[in-house]
Parts: structure tokens; sequence; C-alpha cells
């Protein structure tokens, strides 16, 4: 009787894997992939660095060497390593040590193309801004990986010097940090399963406003702490009203966001546009 | 989910695993959380020594009676709050607010050692007081001081039921290490996670995370039993 119950056991989760690997939900068969971006900018920011509210010296020189790479060239060609058809350059981290001069900058490595990890290297646009400004600064750089909305409160506390991590200025920010110039002009983008048809239509930020408030009550997600929070949300500071019939559902990083997504727990992604478009580029390439 | 994409996510997460450097990142984790585990487990078992040797002592006497309300305000606490909480407030309050900078690996393993003293004094505790009294009757009867029977007569026998269960508070530090990413300790849910945030693909990293977790509890399970047999040698049951 044993020997029977087991293999009827057997048996039963095997057919459950495979009713469970027989498609079902998004399989992406038109070809065009699972996922799209709604290519329509939401909002309108500026990154820049978060400087050590004690450090006056080290916002003066993150300006200086900000200006310089916008005259000569640099931020563009960085830019091309990620956009266009360079390379992206590899940047280590060296051990923290308080005997040696060094610019400890923290950011979150998961926000391709601006910071992500490979193996022990990091690589995107905020990564070799940061070791050319500890090149500029003549110190050694190390960088901290920490959760994104961890990134100010290291500058805050004193643990990291600098914030480089896709960071938009705002003012509840400013409590905690400086600001340096800004460098980059991003926005927020919606992030939607390819089969939505909803937006096909849309040609202005009103137009998909107008989308989703005649959308059924549903989620948006995206990774806790960015713009994309207090967008959905509402911020008085940031002058954010409010995605009113959508709720927020914050996750540590956007992928995972897009991967709930396709799992149908939530509507919506909402994420800067370049990460988005790296996105929906390698979870199209992985379904 | 077709097989086919399940294929395609495998492939990713070897690519990345082998060819881009993923293992190092994983090795680091792994080296990490058992060396925060071991090190915690340590600091637990001084700490839970001391604790406990207050707590069972039949004496009494202002300092122990201060010393023992510490004690139960310590082991409340940090049985009493989740450790994630403990980490947090260790790192992002109290650091901070006396101006210490310690590393975030130094803090993991001193508040994991903290949260595993209070567990440990508990086992060791029970694990003295289910020797049975009459061993304690005996030893005094026969002449010996407090001090002495304890060492020589309770405490040996109370190992035998403390090391198993020391065993257990092994296994479960090293499951509880995988909040330290909380305070920017890269351990092996870390590693995984930049592996997974590199391809925007998770099912995989995830699955062989999960699987080296199993992997290691099983390893240290096994070693357990083997101690256990060797120690239960001497008792002819």
């Amino acid at each position: 009787m044993k020997k029977l119950g087991a293999k009827l056991a057997a048996i039963g989760m095997i057919a459950a894997m495979a009713v469970g690997l027989s498609g079902c939900g998004n399989t992406g068969a038109s070809g065009n992939g699972v996922v799209k971006t709604i290519d329509i900018s939401l909002t309108d920011e500026q990154y820049a660095f978060g400087v050590d509210k004690n450090n006056e010296e080290l916002l003066s020189q993150a300006n200086e060497y900000i200006t310089q790479i916008k005259e000569d060239g640099t931020l563009d060609k960085i830019c091309e390593n990620y956009f266009g058809d360079g390379t992206p350059q590899g940047v280590t981290s060296a051990k923290e040590d308080d005997s040696k001069d060094q610019l400890v900058v923290a950011t979150n490595a998961e926000f391709s193309p601006f910071e992500y990890k490979e193996g022990d290297t990091f690589y995107g646009i905020d990564m070799e801004l940061a070791q050319g400004l500890a090149d500029y600064l003549n110190k050694e750089l190390v960088i901290l990986d920490v959760d994104f909305e961890a990134v100010c409160t290291y500058v805050d506390t004193g643990k990291a010097d600098m914030a480089i991590a896709g960071l938009t200025i705002n003012e509840t920010r400013k409590e905690s940090v400086n600001f340096t110039d800004s460098y980059y002009t991003a926005s927020q983008v919606l992030i939607v399963p390819e089969s939505d048809t909803s937006f096909d239509e849309c040609q202005t930020a009103d137009d998909v406003l107008d989308v989703l408030s005649k959308h059924d009550a549903g989620k948006i997600g995206g990774q806790t702490g960015t713009t994309a929070e207090f967008y959905v949300k509402g911020d008085a500071d940031w002058g954010f009203d409010g995605i009113e019939n959508m709720s927020w559902v914050g996750y540590t990083s956007g992928s995972l966001a897009v991967n709930d997504m396709l799992s149908g727990n939530i509507d919506y992604v909402m994420i800067d546009q370049a990460p988005a478009n790296m996105i929906v580029k390698k979870v199209n390439a992985a379904n | 989910m077709t097989i086919q994409s399940l294929s395609t996510k495998w492939n990713m997460f070897i690519d990345t695993f082998l060819n881009k450097g993923g293992y190092k990142e994983v090795v680091t984790g792994l080296i990490n959380t058992l060396i925060i585990a071991l090190v915690a487990l340590v600091l637990g078992i001084i700490i839970g020594t001391i604790i406990a040797a207050i707590e069972v002592q039949p004496r009494k006497g202002k300092v122990l009676d201060i010393l023992r309300r510490i004690c139960s305000i310590y082991v409340a606490f940090f049985r009493g709050t989740p450790i994630v909480v403990q980490l947090l407030l260790g790192y992002f309050v109290l650091l901070p607010l006396f101006g210490w900078n310690l590393p975030s690996v130094a803090v993991a393993i001193i508040i994991m050692g903290l949260n595993s003293g209070a567990y440990v004094s508990e086992i060791m505790r029970s694990g003295i007081l289910s020797v049975d009294i009459g061993q304690m009757e005996a030893g005094r009867a026969m002449g010996l001081g407090y001090g002495t029977t304890m060492q020589k007569i309770i405490i040996p026998q109370a190992v035998k039921n403390i090391l198993p269960t020391l065993g257990n508070e092994l296994i479960s530090l090293i499951k509880e290490t995988s909040v330290v990413s909380f305070i920017g300790v890269v351990d092996l849910y870390k590693a995984f996670r930049t592996i997974g945030s590199g391809n925007y693909e998770y099912m995989m990293p995830f699955l062989v995370m999960a699987v080296i977790y199993i992997g290691i509890i099983l390893i240290i399970t096994f070693a357990l039993k083997m101690m256990e047999r060797g120690l239960r040698a001497s008792d002819k049951r």
C-alpha cells in the first residue's frame, strides 16, 4: 500500500509540473517579447551626486569635475559606452581603509545602465563617473553597494562621502545631502505587458495619466525609494499629485517588479527611462 | 513558462556565473555567511555561558540581583525583537549616534553574537538544569563545594545536552545571516541578487541560492548527527 501511495504521489507531482510548464500567460507569441516601454516621459528630472553636507570642499571639487567632463566630451563618451557603440569600462572598488585617502561612494548596483555589477566588477555610467572623479581628486575609489533607499542615509551618517546612484534632485533628499550640479536629464516611464494596447493612442504624459485614471483600481510597482514611488503615491515636496486609482508596490529592484508584473501580481511598472529600456530588452530575451 | 524559456534563463545564469565572474560574488557571499555565523556563535557561547552562570547561581546578594536583572532585560530584548530590527538599530541608529565607525561585517558579527548570546544562555541554563538534582546533592554530600561539583560533575553531563542544541543554534545563525545585506554586507543572498539584477532574471539565481543554503545545512546536520553518536557512546541507552 505504501509503495503504491509513493508511486501515485510521484506521478501526481510530475503531472503538476507538466501542467505548470505548459505555456500559460505571457509567451510573447507575437515574437515582440513580453513587455514593452511606453516611451512617453512622465516627469522631468535631473540626476546629481549627493555630497556629505559637512564637506563643502568635496562639493565644489565635484562641481568642477562635472563642468569639466561636460566641456571636454568625457561625459558624452561615457554615455556612448552604454547607449551607443562604446564598451562599458569595468570599475573596481578598493577595500575601505581609514589610513588611506579614499573617496567612498554609496550606490545601488541594481540600476543598469547607471550602475550594475558583474562578478566583483562594477559597470555603469555612474560608476565610470565615480572612477573619473576619484582619479580627478587623486583618491582611491571605494564603492558601497547598498539598498537604494539607504544611499542618502549612508552619506548623512558619514559612512560614505557621496551618493552616486542615478539620484534625482529633490527637496526631501536635500535634507540629507548637498547636491552637485546636474549631469543627466531623466524621466519616468511605464513598462507594460506587450499585449496591453490601452496606451497605443497616447502622445503625452497627460494622455497616459488619462488612460490610467480610466483603468480599474490597480497596482504599479517599482524600486522602493525612487522617484516612481513618489510619483504614484503623490508627494508635496516633489510636486506630484499621485495616481488616484493605482497603489504602489515597492521592490528592491526594478527588474523584480517587472518579473512580478509578468506573474500577474501587479499591473504596470514605473522606472527611469534608461533602465526601463535595458530591463525590457533583457526580460524579452529571457522569455 | 515554456521549457525553452527555462533553459534560456538557465543559460543566462550559467553565463553570468562562470563567464562574467558571478562565482566570485557567490564565493565572497559564502565566506561572509560562514564567518559571520561561526564568529557570532563563538561570541554567543561566551556571552551565553556568562549569563547562564549568573542566572543559575543559588546565592543571593545585591550585586547578583542587579546582574540578574540586567541579564533578563538583555535576553528579553534580543529574543523579543526581529534580527533585522537589531541590525538596523545598531548600524543606522546607535553607530551614528555615538559617532563610531565600524565596518558593516563587524557590526553584523557583533549584533548576531549578542542575539545568539541570548538564545545560548537559555540553552546553557536548560542544559545545566536538566542534570538530575541528585547529582548536585550527591556531590555536596561527598563534601565537594558548589563550584567543584558544578565543574567536575554537573557541567560535563550538561554538555551532552548542550552540544547538539548549540549545533541547532549554528544552523539558525546561518539562516539568519541572510538579512545582513540590510546593512550592506555581501552575503549569499545579496550575491545571487546581484547576479539576478545583471540579467534582470532572478528565477535561476534564487533557485541555486536555495539549493546552496540547503546543502550547507545538510552538511552541518550530518556532522551534528555524527557528533551526537559519539556523545551517546557513553550512555549505553
